[in-house]
């Protein structure tokens, strides 16, 4: 559904985007995680048309965004990181306005607005001003807009910033729904821990290139995942970090509270050795639990926390 | 020796510090003119006013001294004092009224912008005080203009080497200038702090000014008519209050060679005008802050929009001229409300005067009708520019442009909207100039030879307007498709309009010069003015629907 292709976007002497090649498949939710300033806004701006690449290509639906610009936004809804409104109008004119700006006939534009505002569950803010709605309220409305049109696909930028638990949590059920719905959805977020339970793919980029791309199945293996484990024994903390340390597969072992923290050297497998280890060196276990890697984790590995 | 030396240079090194204005401007007066040196506009602004100043003096110097070539070298030099009273007359009456006009748009968004940005929330949490920050943001733009009114100095004293103009005429003209100025500056401050959108502020002002300092006279001279005042104690109010009429004081006085009246007394009097504004400003700062955010929390709306339609309308016709047309005519809140009702009625008074003047054969009805026509015409000028402006950077200010153009409309439907838009929503003020220039047309029959050439007037007056109409919206859409903020638009798009004026003046000169059927030639050089602005106002469409989506982001 998105193809983009050796994609290049330069700025005088600074390159924001660097040969970027990317496909997302149709119905999926991809997420663009990046530190700001590594090229996810401008990679969106130019899939939605409203900059030009520098070179390479990028097609949306087949179609090319530099020469069918007109066709592509009929495809696509964007949300921007800073959604603007009009703060002459009322939700429902403001809904109304930009399903007339898509070509809507008039006949049908009220039970697509009503349709929409249902979704976003803001039927009961209608004839409210739109600039008068709550930071979490207008990330709806944004959201509700870019549905307007029914468009395939979906390109939002870090639309849970700024939002509180509540709101974030709205939005990623929305989310869910619209991926029931077949549409495909491009995300970026700072909110990493959320895109790994709403994405199938995640594509990290830092200066402008694309450092991983994949499902979240395969970033696990490959920045060794269940390389740590949370290890409680009874007494003998001293004794239990003496025999594990011991062990060539164990990079390090740190007390952290009420249990420990091993680290495995990368690569190195984990089946039963640390609970053989302890047993046999005479130290009481109570639990032994794997620590699960996170998104943020994996953004922190692989950008190496580097922040332009 | 050496503790004195450096007791003196510690004690120099204080001054900066002790200085009452630094004290007075705070760390915003720096800020601000740290950005002001970043931005590429202000030495824009300088070189267009200066370029401008230059095209007008060249315009007398021409007309004046090289009007005929024939003349002897000895006549020419006997006209160079002449030609010095009219160059210095011109130079000081376009910085009276630029300045003044610079004043109100360089204010316009002054606070106003800091509240749109939220950056006032931060501001009011510091140690800076509400009097620090409006001075400091006063002064620094003053300082800009300042600077601008200096640039002409060298050229005041140049041609001051002609002879014939006394220097009291020079320091008077600024002096009275750069009073008027502060004035005009510290209003639109005022009017910055209760208005958001720089545009309402710059019409604001202006309407103002033309009541304070123009309708005022009219209401004075009904009040000597009725015996309420004597003609002295109208003229010594008038004289405090109106700086248009100390300058054509001045300049009557010196062009009869006559002592000039004094002038120490108006100044003194704006400078304190502008100080209660500034205080009524600092009291307003907070108020109007708080005003902000309580408007932010109303969740409805409702309170703050007090004019706001309680049904939803539906969009039908092109969105983009909907939504523009959108826009409310009247303001929405109850105080803005009482501002616009306060204004009318100042206007109404004013009209109502002048009708009684005209009733009484004090003024002739050709010259109420002109005024009147002209009054619009620039109210017109005024609003049209500012509304085609901003109906683009609005949408840049609001960050809504780039979610308008990831729609399926093209540039052209887009400009052709706001285009439309702008005209509609002009059209009242447009609407009673076609009547006026009849009646002057009807009142002045008896000058004009025939019905042909009455026909050619009215035809070369209303291709005039024409001309200016296409020409103000399609420029100030295209500064619009360039800029970012409204006030620069406009304030380019004015210049750009004064700056054509004059060189199609001075064209349309030449050509009833080089035809010498002055009576043949007026009609068609107005026709060929409309013509030419008609042109370049379609070309400055079309280069902004080009530009429509280049650097939507810069």
């Amino acid at each position: 559904m998105i193809e983009i292709t050796k994609l290049t976007k330069r700025f005088g002497s600074l390159t924001a985007v660097d040969s970027l090649d990317l496909r997302i498949e149709a119905g999926d939710i991809f997420g663009f995680i990046g530190p700001n300033g590594a090229g996810k806004t401008t990679t969106m701006r130019i899939l939605v048309t409203l900059m030009e690449p520098t070179s390479g290509a990028a097609f949306i639906d087949g179609l090319d965004v530099t020469k069918k610009g007109k066709d592509v936004r009929r495809r696509v809804g964007y949300m921007p990181d800073f959604m603007g409104v009009y703060d002459d109008l009322k939700v429902f004119e403001y809904l109304e306005f930009f399903a007339a700006a898509f070509g809507i006939e008039y006949r049908k534009r009220k039970a697509i607005v009503e349709g929409v505002l249902e979704l976003t569950d803001l039927v009961s803010k209608q004839s409210a001003a739109v600039d008068s709605l709550s930071r979490g309220m207008q990330q709806r409305l944004g959201l509700a807009r870019v549905l307007i049109h029914d468009p395939k696909v979906l390109i939002l930028d870090e639309p849970a910033s700024g939002l509180d638990p509540r709101a974030r949590i709205e939005i990623r059920e929305l989310l869910r729904e619209l991926k029931r719905m077949g549409k495909t959805i491009m995300i970026s977020s700072h909110i990493l821990s959320e895109l790994e339970e709403i994405c199938d793919q995640v594509g990290i980029i830092e200066h402008g290139q694309l450092v991983f791309g994949g499902t979240i199945e395969e970033i696990r293996p490959r920045l060794g995942l269940h390389s740590k484990v949370r290890v409680k024994v009874l007494d003998g903390d001293e004794q239990a970090i003496e025999l594990l340390t011991a062990l060539p597969q164990i990079e390090s072992v740190e007390s952290a509270g009420e249990y420990l923290s091993v680290t495995f050297r990368e690569g190195e497998q984990t089946d039963g050795i640390i609970a053989r280890t302890l047993v046999n060196g005479g130290v009481d276990l109570v639990y032994l639990q794997p620590e699960q890697l996170k998104l943020d984790d994996a953004f922190l590995k692989l950008t190496k926390g580097i922040v332009h | 020796m050496s503790e004195l030396t450096h007791n003196l240079g510690v004690s120099i090194r204080a001054i900066p510090r002790l200085l009452p204005l630094s004290r007075l401007t705070g760390p915003l007066f720096d800020k601000e003119l740290r950005v002001s040196s970043r931005q590429r506009r202000f030495y824009l602004l300088r070189f267009a006013y200066i370029a401008l100043l230059a095209i007008v003096v060249a315009q007398f110097w021409l007309s004046v001294v090289r009007g005929n070539r024939n003349v002897s070298a000895v006549v020419w030099v006997s006209r160079m004092p002449e030609a010095g009273k009219q160059i210095i007359t011109t130079i000081l009456w376009f910085q009276f009224i630029v300045g003044q006009l610079i004043a109100a748009v360089l204010l316009s968004g002054a606070i106003g912008g800091e509240i749109r940005q939220r950056s006032l929330d931060v501001l009011l949490t510091t140690p800076v005080s509400r009097f620090q920050i409006v001075l400091g943001k006063l002064l620094s733009k003053l300082l800009q203009l300042v600077l601008m009114l200096a640039i002409s100095l060298p050229l005041l004293a140049i041609v001051r080497v002609f002879g014939g103009v006394p220097w009291n005429y020079v320091v008077s003209g600024l002096c009275i200038t750069l009073t008027a100025a502060v004035f005009v500056a510290s209003l639109s401050l005022f009017c910055s702090i209760t208005q958001r959108q720089t545009h309402q502020v710059m019409a604001t002002v202006l309407a103002w000014c033309l009541i304070l300092w123009g309708g005022l006279l009219g209401v004075l001279s009904v009040l000597v008519f009725v015996k309420y005042l004597t003609p002295l104690q109208s003229e010594s109010i008038a004289r405090l209050i109106s700086p248009p009429l100390v300058m054509i004081e001045q300049t009557q006085a010196m062009f009869m060679g006559k002592g000039a009246s004094p002038w120490g007394w108006h100044c003194l009097f704006m400078l304190a005008a502008a100080g209660v504004l500034v205080l009524l400003s600092v009291w307003r700062l907070r108020r109007a802050r708080l005003d902000a955010i309580g408007a932010r929390l109303d969740s409805s709306g409702s309170n703050r929009r007090w004019l706001w339609h309680r049904s939803i309308r539906r969009v039908k016709g092109a969105p983009i001229v909907w939504k523009e047309l959108r826009r409310p005519y009247l303001p929405r809140n109850r105080r803005q409300l009482l501002g616009f009702i306060t204004l009318l009625l100042a206007i109404a008074a004013i009209t109502i005067c002048l009708v009684v003047l005209v009733a009484y054969d004090m003024v002739p009805l050709v010259g109420l009708a002109a005024g009147v026509a002209y009054l619009l015409w620039l109210m017109f000028v005024v609003n049209a520019t500012s509304t085609s402006a901003s109906a683009i950077t609005r949408e840049k200010e609001a960050r809504t442009w780039p979610i308008l153009l990831t729609t399926p409309l093209d540039n052209g439907e887009i400009v052709r909207g706001k285009a439309v838009g702008a005209l509609r929503w002009n059209l009242p003020l447009l609407a009673p100039l076609p009547f006026l220039g009849l009646l002057i047309l009807i009142v002045a029959f008896d000058e004009i030879s025939g019905a042909w050439e009455a026909v050619y007037y009215l035809a070369g007056w209303v291709f005039r307007v024409l001309g200016a109409l296409v020409f103000l919206v399609g420029m100030a859409l295209y500064m619009g498709t360039r800029v970012k903020t409204t006030s620069v638009a406009v304030v380019a798009t004015w210049g750009i309009y004064l700056a054509s004026r004059m060189v199609l003046t001075f064209a349309a000169m030449m050509m009833v010069m080089v035809s010498g059927a002055p009576g043949a030639m007026m009609p068609i050089a107005g026709l060929f003015q409309g013509f030419i602005y008609v042109l370049v106002g379609l070309a400055a469409l079309a280069a902004a629907m080009r530009r429509v989506r280049r650097n939507v982001f810069a």
